[in-house]
């Protein structure tokens, strides 16, 4: 959520992203896929990003760690992590910072991790920037961080192959990678929905426990909000490419201000507490990117829609210093 | 209703990817030429390729003709735009028969029980390992040498690795989904295989295939230069080289004359057929 | 409370004849060759996908297999359609047997399934039309009016005419999805499968598809065999859910009873596990430690015993039978969560 520029920020945020705009070039024509997006996120806090398919929030990702498709481009903004602005930073000083200071964790664990070496060899050439350090340090190391995630016998692990893991274990060795360094970022693109929901409550619960541990903070991407209900701090509601609220999680669950928001709780099965055949949804579809609307990029969808929504795009409307959202519904209840 | 929109046409992102190759347009401009001298070379020779006129032989390069004469004094350009037809018929013609074997043995062995699988891949394996120019010299000895057996011996050699290449996609989609639910409307197999396998399979046979076309146009160069190719007089290019190799210190000019086709059809193959790899499948399909 | 291990069907005095009656089915498919197990000196070489299952199911319901990743409840839904084998068991159509007549036509057009993947489940280089139509053709339709039937066809899923040109690749999740339904209802089926319906869709729109598939029940007098591992979903759509774990139901009955009283400490456990989309409702605990172990190393006696709570040597020992807490609500417990 964006901090106003006024506001005294006592803390350093360890992710600042401010107006930052991202595209595609295909072969039909541009996609103007992000589009002024802000975010910060407090250090130690869990931050989520929630939003649906053409939301934009893989490559919110991407464009953080500097691992974007070749057809992608950054086509305004600046992203600050931990002060350092990261789109002036030369390639070898951003691969210095990803891996060690800022690290992420893939949805497939399937092919996120290198078939053909073992975890244990994985896991040492992380720490390749530890000079001081010797092969059998890193791999104590290493079978802490194994023993740490949950991973029962860490040391016989370490000389195995990742296809002989099941799909749980290997999420847990992806994140016990993204650990090893000690990062202060750890951005997580829905870790957990390639698991079933047992596993998915039990790396929920490790994320927990590690952030307290290891008082990293967490960008964590996901369309499921049960699952950001549980763990983050603060949430991000992006809808195709913009920001439309951000807040904590308690104001965005319970005084959702954006009409999307509320919407998509609205939509939930798991938030209707009466058994109903018929279930909510919202009506249309996620907007071409290629064209994007004028106005409001809900508005075609939006049920509270109204005159200025067609033309005029929202302004960013605080409700108070941190819940923020974008529509014209909220300008006339604006506090002075 | 909805937000996407079907996108612009096949032809028109074909058109695209043309202007973004340009090796691609070459290869396409090589072939398309070949298959003019194919087609139309004969009738636009300026000669008859086959007439003899001793008492011109081995004349170089000239505007009277193009490529010289050779060491019966026939006009070398005009047998070379000859052969472009035996060279792309016999080439071409093969290949397709190679083709069209290969996928329906492929599919067979792909989609049917284990048993018949494991027969045939024992079949195509011990074809495939003979190494090719011995197995077509023993072919073209027992049997007389003449262009049908030229044919036989390329069908031969061809079919196995194509039918391996089928195959392998075959093994692969039969267990996708668009498979399992078309099998669970109640196809049958033989519909299943045309109508649903078929045409996701073909797509790479065809560019392997168009790249073969020079390397068999080249066998049979070889087996006639080994003097077990099309017989004489036709005018192959194997035949237009063997006469050119055989005159080389009189007529340097009709080796290079033979030799300059083989090497535009190669070209013009490759080129077109590495382009098609990249044009086709993927990108082309990922329109949104 | 105990029972004998084979269900007792309802008399048909009692109730309608059941549209489905599946009786102790068993799936199992070789791990390797005869040959290399003899090498290896295995004596089975088969997995168990799905061991011993029996239920009915009534017209005009919907029936929701619930289960996570090595459960069997997509091997389930196969065996009933017919595209694996079964191996011992019974599955009852209409009072008919099916698998023993060979699958006839008719049994293919009377049952549809619909698969996971909503895109990768259309042949790629087939229009919409052609996929859709393609029941007809299969069946020996093809001389009805085609072109009429898919626009009928795409009509009925809402969605435009112009559709029928397009190709699976230039749809959303969303519209290929319906594109399935279109292709699955063609031919009037009494009993759709549905293979997680809503994987890959966004949840906004998660319901228009559930309620598309709720108006054609009613229009058309469809009954639902739904799979998936979507509690929250399958609390609104279905009238009964089974619950299934390393191939066996371990619990099954109305959908009402099983989320109000479980029984089995497997249904308790996964209805802890979901995560609740309401930050004042933290959970502090793990619902369920561990993993589904693997199908080759099936653990002895109740197979959910290595993450059970509960667990007595009796549940290492012998596999429970099916006990009944009501006449339609079933479980496979020797201590269920009732009793505690």
């Amino acid at each position: 959520m964006a901090l106003p520029a006024e506001a005294q920020v006592a803390d350093d945020p360890v992710l600042q992203v401010r107006d930052l705009s991202i595209g595609f070039r295909t072969p039909r024509g541009p996609v103007a896929a992000l589009r002024h997006v802000n975010l910060d996120v407090p250090r130690g806090s869990i931050v989520g990003v929630v939003g649906e398919s053409g939301s934009g929030k893989s490559s919110l990702a991407l464009a953080i760690m500097g691992l974007m498709a070749g057809n992608a481009e950054i086509l305004g903004g600046d992203i600050r992590f931990s002060g350092i602005d990261l789109r002036r930073l030369p390639p070898a000083g951003l691969r210095d910072l990803r891996g060690r200071r800022m690290t992420m964790v893939f949805q497939d664990p399937m092919t996120s991790l290198n078939p053909v070496r073992a975890i244990g060899r994985q896991m040492i050439d992380i720490q390749y920037r530890e000079q001081n350090l010797s092969i059998a340090q890193k791999r104590g190391r290493s079978a802490d961080m194994l023993r740490r995630v949950g991973l029962p016998d860490p040391e016989q692990q370490l000389d195995r192959y990742c296809h002989q893991f099941s799909g749980g274990m290997r999420q847990r060795i992806a994140i016990a990678m993204s650990l090893l360094e000690e990062p202060e970022l750890l951005i997580a693109d829905e870790p957990t929905t390639a698991l079933d929901v047992t596993l998915e409550a039990q790396i929920i619960q490790l994320l927990r426990d590690l952030r307290q541990e290891f008082n990293t903070s967490i960008l964590f991407i996901s369309h499921n909000l049960g699952v950001v209900a549980e763990l983050c701090d603060y949430i991000v509601v992006l809808y195709a490419g913009e920001v439309v609220e951000s807040g904590p999680v308690r104001e965005i669950f319970y005084r959702p201000a954006h009409p999307y928001t509320q919407a998509l709780l609205a939509c939930d099965p798991a938030r209707l507490d009466l058994v109903q055949r018929e279930l909510p949804t919202i009506a249309g579809d996620v907007p071409n990117l290629m064209r994007v609307p004028t106005g409001c990029v809900f508005r075609p969808r939006c049920p509270k829609a109204f005159a200025p929504c067609t033309n005029v795009p929202p302004p960013d409307v605080a409700l108070d210093d941190v819940h923020h959202a974008r529509c014209h519904l909220l300008t006339d209840e604006q506090d002075g | 209703m909805s937000e996407i929109p079907a996108g612009p046409g096949f032809l028109r992102l074909l058109g695209q990817r043309l202007r973004n190759d340009p090796l691609g347009l070459l290869g396409l401009v090589l072939v398309l030429l070949v298959l003019f001298c194919a087609v139309f070379g004969p009738s636009l020779a300026p000669y008859n390729p086959l007439k003899l006129a001793v008492l011109d032989r081995f004349q170089s390069p000239s505007w009277t003709h193009l490529f010289g004469t050779d060491n019966l004094g026939r006009d070398v350009f005009s047998r070379v735009l000859a052969g472009t037809r035996i060279a792309l018929g016999v080439g071409g013609g093969s290949i397709a028969i190679a083709l069209s074997i290969g996928l329906m043995l492929g599919l067979v062995a792909g989609y049917g029980p284990r048993w018949l699988d494991n027969a045939l891949l024992l079949l195509f394996d011990s074809v495939y390992s003979f190494p090719t120019v011995m197995l077509g010299l023993t072919v073209m000895t027992l049997l007389n040498p003449s262009i049908g057996t030229l044919v036989f011996v390329i069908v031969v050699i061809q079919t196995p690795a194509y039918s391996r290449l089928i195959r392998t996609a075959t093994l692969s989609i039969k267990t996708s989904e668009y498979i399992l639910a078309v099998r669970s409307l109640g196809a049958s197999p033989p519909r299943v295989l045309l109508v649903h396998i078929l045409p996701n399979v073909i797509g790479p046979l065809f560019i392997i295939a168009s790249m073969d076309i020079p390397s068999v146009i080249a066998l049979e160069a070889g087996l006639t230069y080994l003097g077990m190719g099309i017989p004489p007089p036709a005018p192959s290019w194997g035949r237009i080289l063997q006469e050119g190799f055989d005159s080389i210190r009189d007529a340097p000019w009709i080796v290079i004359a033979g030799g300059i086709p083989l090497i535009i059809t190669t070209l013009g193959f490759t080129f077109l057929g590495e382009a098609l790899r990249d044009w086709l499948d993927p990108r082309l399909r990922r329109v949104i | 409370m105990a029972e004998a291990a084979s269900v007792t069907r309802p008399s048909p005095a009692a109730a309608e004849a059941p549209l489905l009656a599946v009786e102790n089915l068993r799936v199992r498919y070789p791990m390797m060759g005869a040959v290399r197990a003899a090498l290896q000196g295995r004596r089975d070489r088969f997995l168990d996908a799905v061991l011993d299952v029996s239920f009915t199911l009534k017209a005009g319901t919907t029936l929701a297999l619930v289960g996570e990743s090595g459960s069997g409840k997509s091997s389930l839904g196969r065996a009933i359609i017919g595209l694996v084998p079964i191996h011992s068991g019974h599955v009852r159509f209409l009072g008919k047997e099916p698998a023993l007549q060979g699958m006839t036509r008719d049994y293919r057009r009377d049952v549809a399934m619909m698969f996971q993947d909503p895109v990768s489940s259309l042949s790629p280089r087939r229009s919409v039309r052609s996929l859709i139509t393609e029941p007809f053709i299969v069946h020996g339709l093809s001389r009805r009016d085609l072109a009429a039937e898919a626009t009928r066809l795409l009509a009925l899923v809402g969605l435009p005419a112009d559709f029928a040109s397009r190709y699976p690749h230039q749809l959303s999740g969303g519209q290929a999805r319906r594109v399935g339904v279109a292709r699955a209802v063609a031919l009037l089926p009494k009993l759709i499968i549905a293979d997680e319906p809503t994987a890959g869709l966004d949840v906004s729109v998660q319901g228009e598809i559930l309620n598309l598939l709720t108006r054609l029940q009613r229009e058309l007098g469809l009954s639902y065999l739904i799979i998936t591992h979507n509690l929250a979903v399958v609390r609104h759509v279905s009238d009964e859910t089974a619950i299934m774990y390393m191939g066996r139901f371990v619990e099954q009955g109305p959908t009402a009873d099983i989320f109000a009283h479980a029984a089995h400490p497997y249904t308790v456990g996964l209805l802890g596990a979901q995560p609740k989309p309401d930050p004042d409702r933290r959970r502090d605990y793990v619902a369920l430690m561990g993993e589904v172990p693997s199908l080759a190393r099936r653990p002895s006696g109740c197979e959910f015993h290595p993450r059970c709570p509960h667990a007595q040597e009796l549940c290492r020992r012998e596999v429970p039978p099916v006990f009944e807490l009501s006449p339609r609500h079933r479980h496979r417990c020797y201590f269920p969560a009732a009793t505690n």
